[in-house]
């Protein structure tokens, strides 16, 4: 009997063990919504100065590493996608359990939410990130009228994601190394030209926010003042903001006004920020990189001349900030690498890079066409003169020094953190394969693979076509 | 309640556990309350008509058994007449006043409008059936009256059965709930094997049945976008569907009443297996076949008696198995078809032994055997298109589309990929039905239940296939939000 009773506890642990592994694989890791609330959980107690909470107009549209760059405030983005004000509620609710910010900063997007209940697939899974608690519950019950317990368990939604597993599912961070050191950003790294920005300094008359919003704008209120901590509301600026959403705001500026709330509506003031409509949205409802950087500049000022925030850098307790600063900066020059569409610019910054990158360069076919001082960039960056004569493989920087001339046999393969890269010449033929796909783009021209070591990731793959003065091509 | 739904997986070891440490004269009033509790957890409302039926059927059975025996014949028939009335009128009366007011239309007159309004109740054709053998039984005196209201209440709504069987006698589950207060009850490995049968049945239900029922509703509901192939395909997934989520049920509901030491009525014994239509009688609800055998077919003078006499007694037989698995004429239909197989199976008995005598047809190798299974197999899944199309008209459609459409470039260009489960769900289905295909030689072959196998096999094997099972379960079972519950076929009936 006593046998068959440890026989038992060991299946039932192995069982366990099964299931909870399951539940790591298959559970969502979207990084708007999931992954910020459980990095969260991560921070130190007591570090966070200043918290955003918001949805996705605050993970995308409000860098923390800037305002550390600039000011040393240590702050985080806790949002999710789609996040109206009741989940914001709770989401301030669990975080005060943890944390004890200096300042509390609400993005207010989402006030102009009218429905009781949204998209369940968008919103009830911004839940998965929150440990098992009260608010948890209240969150999700607010959230939806059904499948409570589905919800609360989470892995009834996400078993059957089998289908579309990837390296990330099975990888710590999603495989990045400095993922870690997140404080909830999203950036969009995409870039969508508009002529200008909406004016809405016309709109002057308000509307009232739906009933159960506004009823979550007052609890969010009533919380702060409970907790004592001072509450900003804000506005992110958006290109397609309508004249309805901006008298939501009027709304939302003029209950501010009531309870002495600052009110920063950035739709008012996006000349203040230096916003270039052509430069700055990734579309019409969010900043891109760029974009962000402005408005996080401005928050960054705004913050350390209004609140009594401390400068954190140099300390010791703050290292993730650091990291998470130079995760940016290094994401932002990669992202500029990617945009650059001329040759030698593109060549040049490789010459800049401080040691972080490897990268392949193949020359194919006629791929100097004596117009342009190819072979001398080329040379500069150490591509032996071998390869510059006959064409071939040669692979710089990092993981770099070897060559591959056209007309010989070789080969050989890099195995980086996120996926191997082979390279082949076989007489005058060349292959340059990465993650099982090619990355020529170009049989008669310059082609470039880009490895990041430090963000452990593909930058870009590119070919400048000679036939096409070098047209870059991805 | 479902047994593959969540509210099952907290009720049932709730259950489990009270009973096994509960007073033993306690037992049987625990397990009237959680089958109560279990009933009602799906239509509070119904449960006037397991009461109605328990207390007719009970009342009845002490009168049949006190009764002169002038007597006995008319308290029965009484019993019968209050029984089968509420299960005619909630479960006959709409097909009979849809075909009266056609009738009607016909003539030239007004419909006929039925005077109220009631679901059909769950479970209610499986404990009518129940309880009208008990009664039976007793007129018989093949068993006594049972005097104890509790322990027949219990009979009647026992939980694992009551929703859709098996059809369990009084000589076999009255007869463990008497004995109920003198039962040892804990023991480790029938605990274990029950457990595992449950096991068994969700990965059946959940992974099998569910899964190939997207593909069976895609193909039923839009059988006029689809020819030879994908009708055919839909056919046999529909074939396999029923016979998934029919045995998975009685799987499990073997396995939850062999954990409280109940040992009820095998339903399903690899009926897919059969070389007959004789066999797959045999093999397929057993519970009610045998039912139908011994109250209806043995009755009316069985097959000692002449063949005409006989074929009537056939014929009338899967006509009512047919009415009670539905009222409409598809059913009808159905159960028609079984009986015609049945009766050409008879006559042509001789003749096929004839011709296998002229070509010197080997009958004792595997290859005829098998044609005798392929060839079952398919008047089976034949059978099963009326079973499932949503009108006779859709099943005589579907039929002619499936003679007249011949496209089989669709089981080369992918087509199978187009009828509602992709590449990776296909696979996913494949090596499942290879699973269960595995399970069934085993019960096949060596005429044992998967836990009863399992126990004779070295730890790691067993556990490796219980973890195995349950991890199939978790990751490809079909449930949580964003799919709708897919409920037991059977629990309609």
């Amino acid at each position: 009997m006593k046998k068959k009773l440890i026989g038992t506890v060991v299946f039932l642990a192995l069982a366990a063990g099964l299931l909870w592994k399951l539940n790591d694989v298959f559970s969502l890791k979207q990084k708007d919504g999931i992954v910020p609330m459980e990095l969260f959980y991560e921070q130190e107690p007591g570090t966070i100065d200043v918290m955003f909470y918001g949805s996705s107009h605050t993970y995308s549209d409000i860098n923390p590493a800037v305002l550390w760059e600039q000011e040393g405030i240590s702050s985080y983005d806790l949002a999710g996608s789609l996040q109206p004000l009741w989940n914001t509620y709770y989401y301030m609710k669990e975080s005060l359990k943890y944390q004890r910010p200096k300042v509390m900063v609400v993005e207010l997007v989402r006030a102009i939410e009218s429905r009781d209940y949204i998209e369940e697939a968008r919103t009830v899974t911004n839940t998965f990130g929150m440990k098992f608690s009260k608010e948890k519950i209240e969150n999700i019950r607010v959230s939806t009228p059904n499948n409570l317990i589905p919800y609360l368990l989470g892995y009834p939604v996400y078993h059957s994601r089998y289908t579309e597993l990837s390296r990330e599912d099975f990888a710590a961070y999603l495989g990045d190394p400095h993922g870690r050191a997140s404080k909830g950003y999203y950036p969009l790294y995409v870039t969508k030209s508009y002529d200008s920005m909406a004016d809405m300094s016309g709109v002057t008359e308000s509307s009232d926010l739906a009933p159960k919003s506004e009823e979550y704008l007052r609890k969010i209120i009533a919380l702060a003042k409970e907790e004592e901590i001072p509450l900003v509301f804000m506005i992110s600026p958006y290109q397609g903001i309508i004249g309805e959403e901006q008298r939501i705001f009027n709304r939302c500026g003029e209950i501010a006004a009531e309870e002495g709330i600052p009110f920063l509506d950035f739709n008012q003031m996006y000349e203040e920020l230096g916003l270039d409509p052509k430069t700055d949205m990734a579309e019409a409802s969010h900043l891109n990189y760029r974009g962000t950087e402005k408005l996080s500049r401005y928050l960054a000022g705004w913050l350390a001349s209004n609140y009594d925030l401390a400068d954190h850098r140099g300390d010791e307790a703050y290292a993730s900030w650091e990291e998470n600063a130079a995760d940016w900066k290094q994401k932002d020059l990669n992202q500029m690498l990617t945009e650059e569409e001329g040759w030698y610019d593109f060549l040049q910054r490789l010459a800049e890079n401080d040691g972080t990158y490897t990268y392949v360069i193949g020359l194919t076919g006629a791929y100097d066409n004596g117009e342009q001082p190819v072979g001398e960039v080329l040379a500069e960056l150490g591509v032996p003169q071998e390869v510059l004569t006959r064409g071939g493989v040669f692979i710089g920087g990092v993981d770099g020094g070897r060559a591959l001339a056209g007309g010989t046999d070789g080969s050989c393969v890099l195995e980086f953190a996120a996926s191997d890269l082979e390279v082949k010449v076989s007489g005058g033929n060349q292959s340059i394969v990465y993650s099982g796909e090619s990355a020529l783009k170009t049989l008669n021209g310059i082609n470039v693979l880009v490895y990041d070591h430090f963000t452990g990731s593909l930058v870009t793959a590119v070919g400048f076509d000679a036939e096409n003065g070098y047209a870059c091509v991805h | 309640m479902l047994f593959n739904s969540l509210q099952f997986a907290i009720f049932f070891p709730v259950a489990a556990l009270v009973y096994f440490m509960i007073p033993k004269k306690l037992r049987c009033l625990w397990l009237l309350l959680a089958s109560y509790a279990f009933y009602m957890s799906a239509s509070p409302k119904y449960v006037v008509f397991l009461l109605f039926s328990t207390l007719v059927t009970y009342g009845g059975g002490l009168l049949v058994e006190r009764a002169e025996p002038k007597k006995k014949k008319l308290y029965m028939w009484l019993t019968f007449l209050c029984s089968l009335g509420v299960l005619g009128l909630l479960k006959y009366l709409d097909f009979l006043l849809g075909n009266v007011n056609t009738v009607l239309g016909m003539a030239g007159m007004g419909p006929v409008n039925k005077p109220f309004s009631i679901g059909l109740p769950v479970g209610i054709s499986f404990y009518t059936f129940q309880s009208l053998g008990y009664m039976v039984d007793i007129y018989r005196g093949d068993t006594k009256a049972e005097r104890n209201i509790l322990n027949y209440a219990l009979f009647v709504s026992f939980f694992p059965v009551i929703l859709s069987g098996p059809i369990e006698r009084s000589g076999n589950l009255l007869r463990q709930i008497r004995e109920l207060p003198e039962k040892a009850l804990w023991n480790f490995g029938r605990v274990a094997g029950g457990l595992t049968l449950l096991l068994f049945g969700l990965f059946q239900k959940m992974v099998i049945a569910d899964r190939i029922a997207i593909l069976a509703n895609q193909v039923f509901d839009n059988y006029h976008m689809y020819g030879t192939f994908g009708l055919t395909v839909g056919a046999i997934a529909y074939t396999i569907q029923i016979y998934c989520d029919f045995a998975s049920y009685s799987m499990m509901a073997f396995g939850v009443a062999k954990v409280l030491d109940f040992g009820i009525t095998e339903n399903f014994r690899t009926p897919y297996f059969s070389r007959s239509m004789r066999e797959f009688w045999r093999r397929w609800h057993i519970s009610l076949s045998s039912w139908f055998r011994d109250y209806l077919y043995i009755p009316l003078g069985g097959s000692r008696c002449g063949k005409g006499r006989r074929y009537f007694n056939l014929m009338v037989t899967f006509l009512a198995s047919g009415l009670w698995h539905g009222a409409s004429w598809s059913f009808v239909v159905w159960g028609g078809l079984h009986g015609l197989y049945q009766i050409i199976g008879y006559e042509l008995r001789g003749v096929k032994d004839r011709i296998n005598e002229k070509l010197h047809t080997k009958t004792d190798c595997f290859s005829y055997k098998l044609g005798q299974v392929l060839v079952t197999f398919c008047l089976t899944a034949f059978a099963w298109i009326f079973f499932r199309a949503n009108s006779l008209s859709d099943a005589f459609g579907y039929i002619r589309r499936m003679l007249t459409k011949p496209d089989l470039w669709n089981l080369f260009n992918g087509g199978l990929y187009s009828l509602g489960l992709d590449r990776v769900e296909m696979n996913v289905l494949f090596v499942s039905l290879l699973v269960l295909l595995l399970a069934d030689l085993v019960r096949y072959f060596r005429k044992q239940q998967l836990d009863a196998f399992l126990a004779e096999q070295n730890l790691w094997f067993r556990w490796s296939v219980l973890l195995a099972l349950i991890a199939a379960v978790a990751i490809f079972g079909i449930y949580g939000p964003g799919y709708d519950a897919q409920q037991f076929i059977y629990f309609q009936f």
